[in-house]
């Protein structure tokens, strides 16, 4: 069971991430919390699986991190989305829009 | 190394702390905020976190993964999958391992031979003298007075060494044998900066009055062998060719010459070349020319103006002394041109890269075949893997990732199979050590494996890693998310398998090559085992003479033949004997002109005593043998060979008739003898001519006797020369059997090596075509029992598989034929006259493959014909 919400957020969790940097840079806790306040607290999810979530896509070059200042004055690490990182996103989201519309019509009463 | 990526390990580590704090931080400061109690809030935001150390370690995997601890990750990844499937494993660094090894082996003597630096001082201001030949540059060698001339006013070098080799009969302890040593100026040893590994070198002291300083240093390699390696030599005295000289030290073992192949038995100073030589006359003359030379340039002096400055020197040579010239040889003479210490001349140095060439295609082609197999073979894996590449993918890896994970594992595979391939080379160049090559010249292959050479097969093992590694490895990480669900789509399938077949169709290609390269050389050694010029060659025993080392003219030399002919057919055993000049076997008899009936002909001509013939089984078809009577003074006779009697006077009659050698001189054909098997390229027999040794002016030749059987009489006949002339050496002492075996060692050699590696091929290509075999029809187990579920028979099935690999088999047959036809053309020379279409051999081993092909086929054939059409469709 575990497993296939971590397959079936796999995708998903990306392309909030990339949604979520696209209007700028900011620190972990800021993406978490921002997903959550999106979402209106419906996609609660473990807040740390987001780390190696940014990590991955760190690695992959659709994000950028960079070591900062906080608001409080504390030093926090900072992601900002990459230009690899906007062209994954458009595609991403194209796929997303694709298979919500499929799921919606399947849903559909007949 | 090691200190780095420990250092950056904990600075990730920290950072991923430091962050992945600062998110609980900031959660409990929000939850604080909201009026949550401190504690509550602590334990809601670590709650809400989840487990921070699995958080930790996923991060840290991702991030590890892009240091250099992932190398360290991958290589223990790549053991573990290597260690999984030993089977896989032990093949695959076998079948590279031989090619490495053999590879290796050759690059270790080609190493030494052509390209491993000199033990000398200062190498790179070291230049011999070489002259440029119609043939690209050759040793240019001069005459004693000469060097004197380029010691005194090249003023290119600073300093000039000479040398030559010397041929002697070296008595010791009561025994005299042949030894190949060389006669040197007296600063040779302290130009070249070598010290002795016993006693002193030769000195310049020892190279001043001629005649006056019987010294002698001893090779290292002599010195074990012929010295037991004992210390006390240094004092002793020995004889060469008669006069006796004292050794005084012994060379150092990685010194031989400037040719580092080349290790001389014993070196003397020039001071004594008179004696060794027998030859007085060789410090005045400019005729003979025999020296090398090597030089240091001077400061400043450019290789170019050294090469100009020595031209000049030998053209003023050349017009000072104007005897040296004939009317018709009046060309200038040849430009110098200098070539670093120990490199071979052009036309030397080319055959020497030719030999090279060709050794290493064929160890080349063992390494492509072993590593179209490994490929094939991570091919294979990298299918069956797929699904745990999709998994990883899934779990984060980026595929460049797994791209170098696979190489990483690849390289692995093949750097174990270097190392593995380096002992085997160990052990091979410490066999080939142990072969003695066929000539009189001591040659010393010192075949080490040395930096260069660990270097070389290391280079080797990471680009065969990389080059056929990188196919698999990029087939891998293609795997698709899907994978894990799904089978890949079938595109990728059949391009995978379609480079497969490139393998195995390249690997039969190959083995076809070394086959066939394996059956002409055997023919060819078959056919090069028959040149024996005459009959029952087993009896028959030879052994050079070289009394005029000695300083014996024709007359005293021809006393002693007399002798020592007398005391071996005295011999009991001994059947009959006689003289020859050479008794070169495969050709190279020296060549005359002669003019018959107006027709001038250049046969090839031999000098031989009488019973010569009697003595090797050549019958005398017409007229007499030589005589005694023949003497020097009487009317000079000559038998020929049926070639040149039948090219004269087609219909007999050659008895009588008078063949002219210029000069006025002329002789009487007074027999005829049959057409020996002489030439290794003996396509035709070719007109020949035997001059009579008495009328001769030769004085070395080559004794020649026939036995009765029994014990041999080779130590007989050694003390029976020993007692007439005790510094006389009995050259090359071997039965006529062994003259040929030694004349053919090239071929056999050749020969042996490209069977023992075709065989090899063989077994690496059976492994690859039955490997595929098995796997495509193991992917196709469900088409197949769909067929069978339809109507097909089973042996429509069988069929369908052994099809399959015949069409494999008969593609690489027809690129490999067509390959080993084009190469083998360009070696027809070596081939001794068998042709390089020879169809016999190709079919033969075309045919092989096939059925070896249909061997390889038929398990997984009967295997997919037994397919249960239930249990096969029920597995998709």
């Amino acid at each position: 069971m575990a497993t296939t919400r971590a397959e079936l957020l796999q995708g998903t969790l990306d392309l909030l991430v990339l949604k979520t940097l696209s209007e700028g840079p900011l620190h972990g806790y800021d993406v978490a919390r921002r997903i959550q306040e999106r979402s209106a607290d419906v996609l609660v999810v473990e807040e740390g699986s987001l780390y190696p979530a940014l990590y991955r896509m760190e690695e992959k070059g659709w994000i950028a991190s960079e070591w900062g200042k906080s608001d409080n004055n504390r030093r926090a690490k900072f992601y900002s989305l990459t230009r690899a990182g906007r062209k994954q996103f458009a595609e991403e989201t194209k796929v997303w829009e694709r298979v919500s519309r499929a799921i919606q019509l399947v849903l559909r009463p007949a | 190394m090691k200190l780095p990526a420990f250092l950056r390990k904990r600075q990730i580590d920290r950072e991923i702390d430091n962050e992945l704090r600062f998110h609980i931080e900031r959660r409990t400061a929000d939850y604080l905020a909201a009026g949550m109690a401190p504690e509550a809030a602590a334990r809601e935001a670590r709650r809400s976190f989840g487990n921070f150390h699995s958080v930790r370690e996923q991060c840290r995997d991702v991030r590890g993964a892009s240091f250099g601890e992932a190398f360290v990750q991958d290589i223990r990844h790549g053991a573990r999958g290597l260690a999984n499937s030993p089977g896989f494993t032990t093949v695959a660094v076998l079948s590279l391992a031989l090619g490495i090894g053999a590879t290796t082996t050759v690059f270790s003597v080609s190493n030494a031979a052509l390209w491993r630096p000199l033990p000398v001082r200062d190498a790179g201001s070291l230049f011999s003298v070489h002259e440029r030949g119609p043939q690209g540059s050759r040793l240019h060698v001069v005459s004693y007075p000469d060097y004197l001339d380029y010691r005194a006013n090249s003023g290119a070098f600073a300093d000039v060494l000479a040398w030559t080799e010397a041929d002697a009969g070296l008595r010791l302890d009561g025994r005299t044998e042949p030894a190949y040593g060389m006669v040197v100026s007296g600063n040779y040893f302290p130009m070249l900066g070598v010290t002795p590994a016993l006693g002193r070198l030769l000195t310049v002291g020892d190279d001043r009055t001629p005649g006056a300083h019987p010294v002698a240093v001893i090779g290292f390699a002599h010195w074990q062998s012929r010295f037991g390696g004992d210390a006390a030599v240094v004092g002793k005295t020995l004889k060469l060719n008669g006069h006796t000289f004292t050794i005084v030290g012994v060379a150092p073992k990685e010194f031989t010459s400037t040719y580092s192949v080349f290790a001389p038995a014993f070196y003397v100073p020039l001071s004594m070349q008179a004696e060794v030589f027998a030859d007085p006359e060789r410090f005045e003359s400019r005729l003979s020319r025999y020296l090398k030379v090597t030089g240091r340039l001077a400061p400043g002096v450019s290789r170019g103006q050294a090469e100009a400055a020595l031209t000049v020197l030998d053209r003023r040579i050349d017009a000072a002394h104007p005897e040296l010239h004939t009317e018709e040889d009046a060309a200038p003479a040849p430009a110098i041109v200098l070539a670093p210490v120990g490199s071979f001349p052009g036309d030397i140095g080319l055959a020497l890269l030719g030999v090279a060439g060709l050794l290493f295609a064929i160890v080349g082609f063992v390494l492509l075949i072993g590593c179209a197999n490994v490929a094939g073979m991570m091919l294979a894996r990298a299918t069956v893997r797929r699904h745990e590449m999709a998994v990883r993918l899934v779990l984060g890896a980026t595929r460049r990732r797994l791209v170098r994970q696979m190489l990483t594992e690849s390289g692995l595979l093949f750097c174990i199979a270097g190392a593995v391939g380096v002992v085997l080379a160990v052990l091979m160049t410490r066999g080939l050590a142990t072969i003695t090559l066929p000539a009189d010249v001591p040659f010393a292959l010192d075949a080490k494996i040395d930096a260069r050479v660990l270097g070389f097969s290391l280079l080797l093992a990471l680009v065969t890693g990389t080059l056929f590694g990188l196919a698999p490895a990029l087939e891998a990480a293609r795997a698709e998310l899907g994978g894990v669900l799904r089978d890949a789509p079938a595109p990728r399938g059949v391009r995978r398998t379609r480079l497969r077949h490139a393998f195995v169709v390249g690997q039969i290609a190959l083995t076809l090559v070394l086959l066939v390269g394996a059956g002409l050389a055997g023919r060819a050694l078959r056919h090069a085992q028959t040149i024996y010029p005459g009959q029952k060659p087993e009896s028959v025993w030879t052994a050079s003479l070289g009394p005029g080392r000695l300083g014996y003219d024709g007359a005293r030399a021809r006393a002693l033949y007399q002798q020592v002919a007398e005391r071996v057919a005295a011999l009991p055993g001994v059947e009959s004997v006689s003289f020859v000049r050479h008794l070169d076997i495969g050709g190279g008899y020296s060549r005359t002109s002669v003019e018959v009936e107006g027709v001038e002909l250049a046969p090839e001509c031999g000098t031989v005593a009488p019973a010569y013939f009697r003595t090797l089984g050549i019958t005398l078809l017409e007229g007499r043998d030589f005589a005694a009577t023949d003497a020097a003074d009487a009317p000079m006779v000559v038998i020929v060979n049926e070639t040149f009697a039948r090219h004269f006077w087609p219909n007999a009659g050659a008895l009588g008739r008078r063949i002219g050698f210029g000069e006025g001189r002329s002789a009487e054909i007074v027999g005829v003898v049959e057409n020996g098997r002489q030439r290794i390229l003996g396509e035709k027999p070719l007109p020949f001519v035997y001059v009579a040794f008495s009328q001769s002016s030769n004085v070395d030749m080559t004794l020649v006797w026939r036995e009765r059987g029994g014990a041999p009489a080779m130590a007989a006949v050694r003390s029976a020369v020993e007692a007439l002339e005790p510094d006389l050496a009995l050259g090359s002492p071997m039965s006529l059997v062994g003259a040929v075996r030694q004349a053919t060692l090239p071929w056999r050699v050749a020969g042996a090596l490209a069977g023992a590696f075709g065989v090899v091929g063989l077994a690496l290509a059976v492994l690859g075509i039955f490997g595929l075999v098995s796997y495509t029809f193991r992917q196709r187990t469900q088409e197949i029992g769909l067929r069978v579920a339809l109507g097909a028979r089973r042996g429509d099935v069988f069929r369908l598989v052994m099809i399959q690999g015949l069409r494999l088999a008969l593609t690489g047959i027809g690129i490999g034929a067509a390959l080993a036809f084009g190469l083998s053309h360009a070696l027809t020379a070596l081939l001794f006259g068998i042709g390089a279409g020879d169809f016999a051999t190709y079919a033969s081993v075309a045919a092989l493959l096939v059925v070896v092909t249909l061997l390889a086929c038929w398990l997984p054939a009967r295997r997919a014909a037994r397919i249960d059409p239930m249990t096969a469709l029920r597995l998709g």
